[in-house]
């Protein structure tokens, strides 16, 4: 409850940050739509070249890509900042947090937004909407993805916590943060393109075949509902155990710190 | 008793060289087996060179730090596994950090702190009224923090650090790279906050000594001084007086003056004066050599490193 | 010439000291790499053999290019907020060569520990039968496509002297790049009005130029490719020269 007050103190804050708005703001909005709508395209094109993928029309694809970028599109504009933990703690920045009443994850992530990523935000939600509609999926379908997006961005923040956490116990030397964006390229697309080992992989170690592939298979094509709880307790249950690796890492910070 | 420790030691392994494979260490001793304890309403200076220690004693009080060895109780507690508890009753202003939101005014980042120490908003106003009085600080709280100098950033983390009104307040460093006049009005501000516990770190031992009653002194991790302000004060530090005189020259100074010394820039110096000498040395060289700058000053830190023992400064 | 050379050297320096930093680099390039591969070893499946290793192999050129190639609007957008731009105006070069030459020390560097790797794959992908003329034509147009680029980004840094950041304008470049110079997807896919549209832009000439020569290598099409990419060249330098010297008069330098 506490912590709820607080997160909307926090958006209130960051919202206001968000304000100060320039010519940037308006290029960055353009240019991520622009994106958006050219991977669509260049997706477009490869359905040029052959009618089907692994047996997914162009429609079904687009709606792996667009579950993806809603997912990572909620981690962007709200657990963006747990790409810069490593920054806080080189800069010291850290101290100043640790000494707070508060979690210092909770106070990490939320202490920066990106108000550059709402267009993406918007962007994958009309394409979800429109694909849906393409495939002629119930209204409710659409509503269980955005239900799910919500969870499977916690996948992203798991491996964007946990790529900081090997780049600052390596001191550096594996600056694995930005990995998350690659993490988010190879789950755009169905885990059917990928080999065998990847596909397990991608199931069981780095959980991304979760933010899209699998809640398409089950619950717009199969319409296995029991999914709706079983795919969120995966991230869920991903989220928290990269959260204990992250307390290893602060006692770990505590005892070897200067 | 607010904070306690028991031979507290701190070591950490610094990289001081890394190749492609393997990375050569050394081990710094960073705090080495200081015992104290800090009583209520106590005003403690922590005074040290660079790298003396201060820091990572702070961050060892303030639960940021596991130590390596010995005991420290803040508030009567283990520091690091209750540090969230802790916290609510402490306030700390690092001089090099900031705890403020730099694209968004000051005022934000209390509001915000508000709501993380959960301060009940008639406290706040009370509280925020006040400290922007005592500081002066009506003019800018408003103004995002990155237009502010550096002088108004400090006033500003101040009254971030004491809205959720702390028992003990933790000032590392607050005062390093102010100018004169806002180092002055902060520490007059200090000197006005007499109810808390205090704990004032700095390289600058006048400046400490203003605020604090109590000084302790940090060197290569050691605690090797904690005295009374007052006591330390008799402590007779000598003084150098440097000077610029371009119509005399060495040899005619030389003469009268047989201590003189000249430095490589052409100005003169006479080290080494007696305290009570010199303000009689003062008047008799502004009196007798046509001086265009003239300067004393008194390493007192550097002096009282070298003449410590015992835990307080003795006269050689 | 001299200042030159140590200006260069420090580039590499600043390089290898970054090492660990491009190592990883080079991981996440695997990582999109590995998406590509498979997405189009699944596109083409049933074709032959060839194409698809035609399609990789392009992408895989194009990687390396995106690798190699400065990010010297960063490099100016930092200099403008931190004022350090002020301590280099100083300097009796001009900030785009003190820019360039520090960039080629760095792209050494970023080839030495990366690109050599991608290069490699690219050789595999090709089952190492590539011809020495081919080779010839990509370090070519590769060394020309850095210059454009190199003007192209010293153009939008100069962005940096209106607006607080750049990083808008940078997305916006990607997503300029992402479709008209054929970095991320084959130009040769394209349909075919896109594909007209983009051999007249300059971003086609900075990428995927190269990587259709590499796939077609012959003396006519070379030759083509090199005049256009020479033509723009000019053009930029002498655009970005006018758009910096006129930014630098204009605005006041933050911070400084």
């Amino acid at each position: 409850m506490r912590y709820l007050k607080l997160l909307l103190t926090y958006m209130k804050v960051n919202l206001k940050s968000l304000a100060i708005y320039d010519l940037d703001f308006y290029f960055a909005i353009a240019g991520m739509i622009i994106q958006n709508v050219l991977n669509i395209l260049a997706l477009r094109f490869i359905f040029n070249i052959v009618p089907q993928i692994k047996g997914y029309s162009f429609e079904q694809l687009l709606l792996t890509y667009a579950l993806a970028s809603l997912s990572f599109a909620i981690f962007k504009c709200f657990f963006i900042n747990a790409l810069n933990i490593s920054d806080y703690l080189h800069q010291g920045t850290f101290d100043a947090i640790l000494v707070k009443p508060v979690n210092p994850l909770f106070q990490l992530v939320n202490a920066r937004v990106d108000e550059d990523s709402w267009g993406d935000l918007l962007v994958a939600l009309i394409l979800l909407i429109i694909v849906d509609i393409q495939l002629q999926q119930p209204w409710y379908i659409t509503l269980m993805f955005m239900f799910i997006a919500l969870f499977t961005s916690l996948i992203f923040l798991g491996l964007a916590i946990l790529g900081n956490v090997v780049s600052l116990l390596s001191n550096g030397i594996a600056d694995l943060a930005e990995t998350t964006f690659d993490f988010f390229e190879m789950s755009k697309y169905p885990l059917a393109i990928y080999a065998q080992a990847l596909k397990i992989v991608l199931t069981f170690v780095l959980p991304l075949g979760w933010v899209a592939s699998i809640p398409q298979e089950k619950i717009a094509q199969k319409h296995e509902w029991f999914w709706l709880a079983i795919i969120p307790a995966v991230c869920v249950l991903f989220f928290l155990l990269v959260y204990q690796v992250w307390r290893l890492f602060l006692a770990k910070y505590q005892s070897t710190g200067s | 008793m607010i904070i306690k420790t028991e031979n507290l030691t701190k070591h950490y392994q610094k990289v001081t060289s890394s190749g492609l494979l393997h990375k050569k260490t050394k081990t710094v001793q960073a705090v080495q087996n200081v015992s104290l304890q800090v009583e209520q309403g106590q005003r403690v200076g922590l005074v040290g060179l660079n790298g003396s220690g201060k820091s990572t004693l702070i961050k060892l009080i303030l639960g940021i730090l596991q130590p390596s060895s010995g005991n420290v109780a803040t508030f009567g507690v283990e520091p690091i596994t209750h540090r969230q508890q802790n916290a609510r009753k402490i306030g700390v202003v690092f001089g090099q950090r900031s705890q403020l939101r730099w694209d968004l005014p000051a005022m934000d980042t209390f509001k915000l702190n508000r709501e993380i120490y959960q301060v009940a908003q008639s406290d706040f106003q009370a509280r925020l009224a006040k400290l922007t009085r005592m500081l002066a600080a009506e003019d800018f709280l408003t103004q995002p923090v990155r237009t502010l100098s550096l002088g108004q950033r400090m006033k500003a983390e101040f009254i971030a650090a004491l809205l959720h009104d702390p028992e003990l307040l933790i000032l590392d460093e607050p005062t390093i790279g102010l100018d004169t006049l806002s180092k002055n009005s902060i520490v007059q501000f200090l000197k006005s906050l007499t109810s808390k516990t205090i704990i004032f770190t700095s390289h600058d031992l006048d400046e400490v000594e203003q605020v604090c009653s109590r000084i302790m002194i940090m060197n290569q991790g050691h605690l090797v001084l904690d005295q009374n302000s007052s006591e330390l004060v008799k402590f007779a530090v000598p003084s150098t007086i440097t000077f610029t005189s371009k119509q005399v020259s060495y040899d005619e100074l030389k003469s009268s003056w047989p201590n003189v010394r000249q430095l490589v820039n052409g100005d003169f110096e006479i080290a080494k004066i007696k305290p009570e000498q010199v303000k009689d040395i003062l008047s008799k060289l502004t009196a007798t050599v046509p001086i265009e700058n003239i300067t004393v000053k008194n390493n007192r830190l550097e002096y009282l490193l070298a003449h410590i023992s015992g835990g307080k400064a003795h006269e050689i | 010439m001299k200042y030159r050379l140590t200006l260069t050297k420090m580039g590499l320096k600043k390089g290898l000291a970054s090492k660990y930093a491009l190592i990883f680099w080079l991981f996440s390039a695997l990582i999109s790499f590995a998406v590509q591969y498979f997405l189009w070893q699944a596109v083409l499946v049933g074709r032959p053999l060839a194409e698809f290793r035609q399609t990789i192999s392009y992408l895989v050129l194009m990687q390396l290019l995106t690798t190699v190639f400065p990010k010297v609007s960063y490099d100016l957008n930092d200099k403008v907020r931190t004022g350090d731009i002020a301590l280099d105006l100083l300097k009796p070069f001009s900030v785009e060569e003190q820019l360039f030459w520090e960039g080629v020390g760095y792209a050494v560097a970023k080839f030495a520990l990366i690109g050599i790797v991608e290069f490699i794959i690219y050789l595999w992908l090709l089952n190492f039968q590539v011809s020495l003329l081919t080779i010839l034509f990509i370090i070519v147009t590769a060394a020309l496509a850095y210059v454009l680029y190199f003007e192209l980004e010293l153009i939008l840094g100069t962005f940096s002297f209106y607006t607080y950041s750049i990083w808008g304008i940078s997305t916006f470049k990607e997503a300029v790049l992402l479709i008209l110079a054929g970095n991320i997807f084959p130009a040769n896919f394209y349909p075919v009005v896109l594909k007209a549209i983009a051999s007249y832009l300059p971003f086609e000439y900075s990428f995927g130029a190269v990587g259709l020569l590499a796939q077609a290598p012959t003396w006519q099409l070379f030759g083509q490719v090199i005049t256009i990419q020479l033509l723009y060249i000019l053009l930029f330098y002498y655009l970005s020269r006018l758009l910096l010297k006129h930014s630098i008069t204009v605005t006041v330098i933050q911070g400084g």
